[in-house]
């Protein structure tokens, strides 16, 4: 290491610290970047602080290409299913039918939310955008089952073709989750989520039980229900008869199990193939 | 310290002489533990949040904000929850040591506060040793931090515990030179008598005797970084490698303890830089004899060490880590021979300028204005870097 290296190795330290510093020193003088989402429960204080943010909405603070809650516009999905085969967890399930006018019917389309992995590869095929990720994220739940999204009704929907149904756009990306999040009670009250309370059991009204002392007022001894003797005897002979009958016939029932086993799992080879062949013509889309 | 233990001795109604002299060490040595830790938990508690909230800043985030206002109470949080977590060991741990460890650390930061000058008349016990006392008392830490490394019985921690070892032994060469050269400037070992050797103008501080104290004033805080293991030199409990350190295995109030003795360590890498270079308590000679001399004096002293105590911070969160051989180097190739320059140079200067006062005057108000320019420097890049950004002038700490 020659003398004049030396120098300018201390002098490179001095200039790249104090340029660091000055960096870090003009941090000082400028607001944070983020803002009070600890106050997200409570609408007033967040919304002092997105004001001295200047933001609306605490979707503006998120970047462009965020990966978060799947989105499906229904009037726009063409029913192909590309984007259930390019899920690697399977999370997206696509049942189709046909209508009286031979059209595509997509009867289920569910997503999984609690399992999907947000990866974006069932956006990538999608041949018009209908499925997409969106800015929302807050998607934590108190019951597991109610972030399986259904986005076709129970009637199902016809599948978008574009020779038939002419050109349409897809709508707004944002403006269908918030239905589904509000019906999944994620974001029950719009923007602000409440506390979801767990459904009660219907309240029965209960007859104040007989205490031994009797009534308050009266103080005598409460009588006691009998039952009949006889009518319990009868009840428990027919449960035994059945019993009898159930047994006999698990019995006599005759064993499905084949004895020989190379015949079965030939048929087992022939039903699988078979099943493979029909999934691959119902995901074919025929258009 | 001793005439008030004394006096409480004597109402007490002890007159044997032995025994006097007994309870006067123990209450002697009860006092000032307790005013000592009544000022050293709450400044390291008080530091730790306020290193978060400074991180939060400068990384443009807000930092802890909810506990209390402005989120104050959150170093009472944390250690109340270290208090109530469980006191975890190893099966295979040698539990003594495991146990004694963070003590010796704690013990090692805490026992250097004995020295420290706040003011004139404010100090625990004006040692005549005083700076070669903290020197050694801190060689506890790097007791402490090998002992917690050797005895939890895990590879990560092994490996902090040596390499803080193995730094501190290196960069405790370059603190002592350039300590060395205070004392030649001061000549006295006593903390007191060296700030005395200073003036309240910072060109009577040490740092501007001469240019050479500059370097010796950038030597001495770098390595007492590394020393205390702090950012860029905090190899010991580097998380990115080994996951952290020589605290690895710790949990609960001994935690908590580590903890403490590293927010502490910054109060003593502030107290120290103050005193020894840069003026220490010295207030304006027009406020003497007056009844503020000592709040007055108090407050500088703590500004100072406020000052330095940011400019840490500052540098932890402006720094990346540095290497183990980038470390080595640091210290070896620049530090020890650049310090023994200085020390003969410093040497040279005194020997010099010795008795000519307008001499010495002159190079102080020279070398005040080489150090002004580093701080100005920094400012203006500050300034410079701030208008590139089209951001907006924000001075609210308070979110």
């Amino acid at each position: 290491m020659g003398f004049k290296s030396y120098i300018k190795n201390i002098k490179e330290t001095l200039d790249s610290t104090f340029e660091g510093m000055g960096i870090t020193l003009s941090n000082l003088a400028k607001r944070p970047v983020t803002f009070d989402y600890h106050s997200y429960g409570d609408p007033k204080r967040m919304q002092k602080s997105l004001e001295k943010a200047g933001l609306k909405n605490y979707i503006e603070t998120i970047s462009e290409g965020y990966r978060g809650i799947l989105e499906v516009d229904i009037d726009t999905c063409t029913g192909c299913g590309l984007c259930e085969r390019a899920c690697p967890i399977d999370v997206i399930t696509i049942e189709k039918g046909k209508n009286e006018d031979k059209r595509i019917v997509v009867e289920r389309f569910a997503i999984d939310n609690a399992r999907c992995m947000f990866c974006g590869l069932c956006s990538i095929p999608c041949p018009t955008n209908s499925i997409m990720h969106t800015k929302e994220f807050e998607a934590s739940n108190y019951y597991i089952e109610n972030l399986l999204f259904e986005w076709a009704d129970s009637d199902g929907y016809i599948a978008y073709n574009a020779k038939k149904d002419g050109e349409r756009e897809r709508a707004e990306l944002g403006s269908k989750i918030k239905d589904k999040l509000i019906e999944a009670t994620i974001i029950p009250d719009e923007f602000y989520p409440k506390k979801v309370k767990a459904p009660k059991p219907e309240k029965v009204k209960l007859k104040a039980p007989p205490t031994v002392f009797g009534n308050r007022k009266t103080r005598k001894p409460v009588e006691e229900e009998v039952v009949e003797e006889p009518v319990k005897k009868v009840v428990e002979e027919a449960i035994k008869e059945e019993k009898k009958e159930n047994i006999k016939k698990e019995v006599n029932k005759p064993s499905d199990i084949s004895t020989d086993n190379t015949d079965g799992d030939k048929k087992k080879e022939k039903e699988v193939a078979e099943e493979k062949a029909t999934e691959n013509k119902d995901n074919n889309p025929k258009e | 310290m001793e005439s008030i233990a004394n006096s409480l001795i004597q109402s007490w109604g002890i007159t044997s002489s032995t025994g006097a002299q007994l309870v006067s060490l123990l209450v002697m040595f009860g006092f000032a533990s307790v005013v000592l830790l009544a000022f050293f938990l709450p400044f390291a508690g008080i530091t730790s949040w306020l290193e978060r909230r400074i991180a939060g800043r400068m990384q443009s985030r807000v930092g802890p904000n909810i506990n209390g206002p402005q989120g104050f109470l959150q170093w009472i949080a944390d250690g109340v929850k270290a208090m109530e977590k469980e006191d975890l060991m190893p099966d295979d741990a040698d539990a003594p040591l495991f146990k004694m460890a963070p003590y010796f650390v704690f013990m090692g930061v805490g026992a250097t506060l004995v020295a420290i000058p706040f003011s004139e008349y404010l100090v625990l016990s004006d040692l005549n040793v005083g700076i070669f006392y903290i020197i050694s008392v801190t060689s506890f830490v790097t007791v402490g931090i090998l002992l917690a490394g050797w005895s939890s019985n895990n590879k990560w921690s092994l490996i902090g515990g040596v390499r803080s070892a193995s730094q501190m032994i290196s960069y405790e060469i370059p603190t002592a030179l350039s300590i060395l050269t205070v004392v030649l400037l001061s000549g006295s070992l006593s903390m007191q008598d060296i700030v005395k050797a200073q003036g309240f103008w910072p060109w009577e501080w040490h740092i501007s005797n001469n240019p050479f104290m500059i370097i010796m004033f950038f030597i001495f805080f770098i390595s007492s970084l590394a020393e205390g293991s702090r950012t860029p030199f905090d190899l010991p409990e580097a998380e990115s490698e080994l996951v952290s350190g020589f605290n690895t295995e710790y949990s609960g109030i001994r935690f908590a303890l580590f903890f403490l003795a590293e927010w502490g360590n910054l109060f003593v890498i502030g107290a120290m830089t103050t005193t020894l270079f840069l003026g220490g308590w010295q207030a304006p000679l027009a406020l003497k004899g007056s009844m503020w001399l000592t709040p007055v004096q108090f407050m500088i002293f703590m500004t100072k060490m406020s000052v330095v105590v940011f400019i840490i911070i500052q540098l932890r969160w402006t720094l990346p880590r540095v290497r183990v051989d980038q470390l080595m180097i640091i210290c070896w190739h620049y530090f020890v021979p650049l310090s023994l320059l200085s020390i003969l140079a410093v040497t040279i200067w005194m020997a010099v300028s010795h008795g000519n006062s307008t001499i010495e005057l002159v190079m102080s108000i020279f070398s005040t204005a080489i150090w002004l320019y580093f701080v100005l420097l920094v400012l203006y890049r500050a300034v410079r870097n701030f208008k590139r950004t089209d951001a907006k002038l924000n001075l609210n700490f308070l979110e």
